[in-house]
């Protein structure tokens, strides 16, 4: 009689260390497309330390773990004006730094669900009047989380009057 | 939740850190007069349900508030400085 062993995929072995189960998330957010091969080269690296044959300390995990979170689920959106190095001429020098905690729509839009229907025309109508065109009465649970879902792969560089506009989340 | 406890506010030259702190007990000792008077008021005119949506909306309303924290806002042009910050 023989026995067969079954090797879960998860436990194999790579380099005579085992793949801890951070790296193989780093790997599975690579392969899908969450973060660069940078991040991901940068994540292995503070993860080489818990797989390199010795214990994993707890300040490198805690690190990974923090690191890989903030890409998981970050939290705040920034919107970034500064000038163009590379303008020439004499214009307008603006900095701007805007971080907005991404917990603001969630709360914002379970505030706004709440207001009555009479009200809600009345707040519509203003946005129209403002030139945002979303019929807010359509944003419920679901449709926020892929908002932020969307939100979280979002990354904006333009440059407007010599100035470099970046938008992104963190 | 904790709601924002300070913030810092700048325009031009003149920045301060407001002590929210001493805003909230303020703000709780209000709602805790004023609900009692929105319950009534509610109940006479037929409208009692809606004193449970007046319940949801302040509620709503302190989770906003809570999730401002880490809110940051800092505008330098030419001749005007503003900062916001909520720790």
């Amino acid at each position: 009689m023989t026995t067969t062993a079954v090797i879960d995929p998860t436990e194999r072995y790579e380099s005579g260390t085992r793949m801890t189960s951070e790296r193989k998330q780093i790997l599975e957010m690579l392969a899908a497309g969450k973060i660069s091969a940078d991040e991901a080269e940068r994540l292995l690296q503070l993860t080489s330390g818990s797989t390199a044959g010795r214990p994993a300390s707890s300040s490198s995990t805690g690190a990974t773990t923090a690191v890989i979170a903030q890409i998981i689920d970050p939290k705040f959106i920034r919107v970034v004006v500064e000038p163009d190095p590379t303008a020439t001429g004499n214009h307008a020098k603006h900095h701007v730094n805007v971080r907005v905690p991404l917990k603001i729509i969630r709360a914002g839009v379970n505030l706004a669900s709440l207001i009555p229907n009479d009200a809600g025309h009345m707040v519509q109508d203003s946005l129209l009047n403002k030139g945002f065109k979303g019929d807010l009465s359509k944003l419920d649970a679901s449709a926020l989380d892929e908002l932020i879902e969307a939100l979280q792969e979002l990354s904006i560089d333009a440059t407007v009057d010599n100035h470099l506009v970046k938008v992104f989340v963190e | 939740m904790i709601p924002p406890m300070v913030m810092w506010f700048k325009v031009q030259w003149f920045g301060i850190w407001i002590p929210l702190f001493l805003l909230w007990p303020i703000v709780i000792v209000l709602l805790l007069l004023v609900m009692p008077l929105v319950f009534i008021g509610m109940a006479i005119t037929g409208n009692i349900s809606r004193f449970w949506i007046a319940i949801r909306i302040v509620l709503a309303a302190y989770k906003t508030i809570c999730a401002t924290r880490g809110l940051r806002i800092d505008i330098d042009k030419e001749e005007m400085t503003f900062e916001i910050y909520l720790p």
